[in-house]
């Protein structure tokens, strides 16, 4: 009954300190919160800790919530989570190294029922180089391509997301995917379309 | 010359619309800037490999599976902290305002009173109550109503505050109702006329140069505990709500 509500009532009654309402915008959310920070910070452990980290804090701050969409205050507070997190990282460079490949891959390697096996091991390896190409990014620029390419987010939504202008978030995805583009060019055999054909 | 500026300008053009290959994906530029891009890219073969290959990396992120939460999220009822008594804060400034104000009358009398001891009874008899008239006023209202007639009593009655005032505090939600402490009352009486009746009553009570003294005296205490009371409080408050 709880999960069915609109969210509109949902953050309302969170507000109110209904606890299940919350959590009922916990479900919904977990995924792409989760998501988020996996694509920001690469991997599964940290991104579990700062997904865990987001929902802390927005139940903390619900009363601050004043409206508009409950997922772009979300996906803020996750990637003020994710920045935290690779500031931490920055100060404290020993623990800065990526997990090992073997725990990163096998969270980030999802099946597809439909592919092939072989299908399978290519968009696994695919998957594996832009992950790499993406923690190549800037901060900025790594998170406006998420949010838009990933999250389907559009500019506008991004640019009340991320705290900044329209322009900014318009040069912020084209750099970042100009730079994937190069990073990506030396794996062209692994990428869909007409980037394999390209010379 | 004019091939070569010609090339100089081609060139930058090309830089220009180069970054915009990536709004036009995306659809975000205005139907000029598009007609622009188009032209462009039927004559510049460099700007359309690089569409084609900023549309495989688009197409290349929105092909990156979603990863299931390895997990619930949700926040266990054990995990919330208990919520923090939302007056709190306002209640601890009101009472900070309060402490203030009461400093700022007790210093006042305090000075008058000294004045008065150093000019003399006359300075005393015409400065002071001109000076303090309004505050005077409130405080023997507030007083009478508190504690009766005898401003002897006043100060061992207005001891009983410090517990008054923490214990308040948990109620207290909005200064309004902080405000109807004693010591909120007399300090915030400048503003409110004081009750007429009562004022001349105490006025005549403190009749001779030594009951006017008495009175001085009283005030002083009266307000000097309530300073210590009012900070007292604020500073319990503030306590009380960092903990959490």
């Amino acid at each position: 009954l709880t999960t069915s509500a609109p969210e509109e009532t949902l953050v309302e009654r969170s507000q109110g300190g209904d606890l299940a309402a919350f959590n009922a915008l916990v479900e919904a959310y977990q995924t792409q919160v989760y998501n988020l920070c996996l694509r920001m910070l690469g991997s599964p452990q940290a991104a579990e800790d700062a997904t865990q980290e987001t929902f802390l804090s927005a139940h903390r701050h619900l009363p601050r919530f004043r409206g508009g969409s409950f997922r772009g205050w979300l996906l803020r507070i996750a990637s003020n989570a994710c920045t935290d997190e690779l500031r931490r990282r920055r100060r404290q460079p020993a623990l800065s190294l990526d997990v090992p490949s073997g725990e990163a891959d096998a969270a980030l390697d999802v099946p597809d029922k439909a592919d092939s096996p072989e299908q399978h091991a290519l968009r696994a390896e695919l998957g594996r180089h832009i992950q790499t190409a993406l923690m190549e990014l800037p901060r900025d620029q790594r998170l406006a391509v998420i949010l838009c390419d990933l999250h389907g987010l559009s500019y506008e939504e991004i640019a009340g997301t991320v705290g900044t202008s329209l322009g900014t978030v318009k040069s912020r995805i084209s750099r970042g995917r100009t730079r994937l583009r190069e990073l990506l060019l030396a794996h062209r055999e692994l990428l869909p379309g007409s980037l394999r054909h390209s010379t | 010359v004019e091939s070569k500026v010609f090339r100089w300008l081609a060139n930058r053009r090309h830089r220009a619309l180069r970054g915009e290959l990536s709004a036009y994906i995306d659809g975000r530029l205005s139907s000029e800037d598009e007609r622009r891009l188009e032209e462009h890219l039927e004559a510049c073969a460099d700007c359309r490999s690089e569409l084609e290959e900023l549309r495989s990396v688009v197409e290349a992120m929105r092909s990156l599976p979603t990863v299931p939460a390895p997990r619930s999220f949700a926040i266990e009822p054990a995990a919330v902290p208990r919520p923090r008594p939302v007056g709190a804060p306002r209640a601890s400034l009101a009472l900070g305002g309060l402490s203030a104000a009461a400093l700022l009358v007790f210093a006042v009398i305090l000075g008058a009173d000294l004045l008065s001891r150093s000019g003399g009874e006359t300075v005393q008899k015409a400065s002071v109550p001109e000076a303090m008239a309004p505050a005077l006023q409130a405080d023997a209202g507030a007083q009478a109503n508190e504690s009766g007639t005898d401003e002897g009593a006043l100060a061992p009655e207005e001891s009983p505050a410090p517990e008054q005032a923490p214990a308040l505090a948990p109620t207290v939600t909005a200064p309004g109702e902080a405000a109807e402490t004693p010591e909120a009352r007399a300090a915030e009486l400048p503003t409110p006329p004081a009750p007429e009746e009562e004022a001349p009553a105490a006025a005549q009570e403190g009749g001779g140069g030594g009951a006017g003294r008495t009175v001085l005296l009283g005030l002083e205490v009266a307000f000097g505990v309530a300073f210590v009371t009012a900070l007292a409080g604020a500073v319990w408050l503030r306590r009380r709500g960092d903990v959490r």
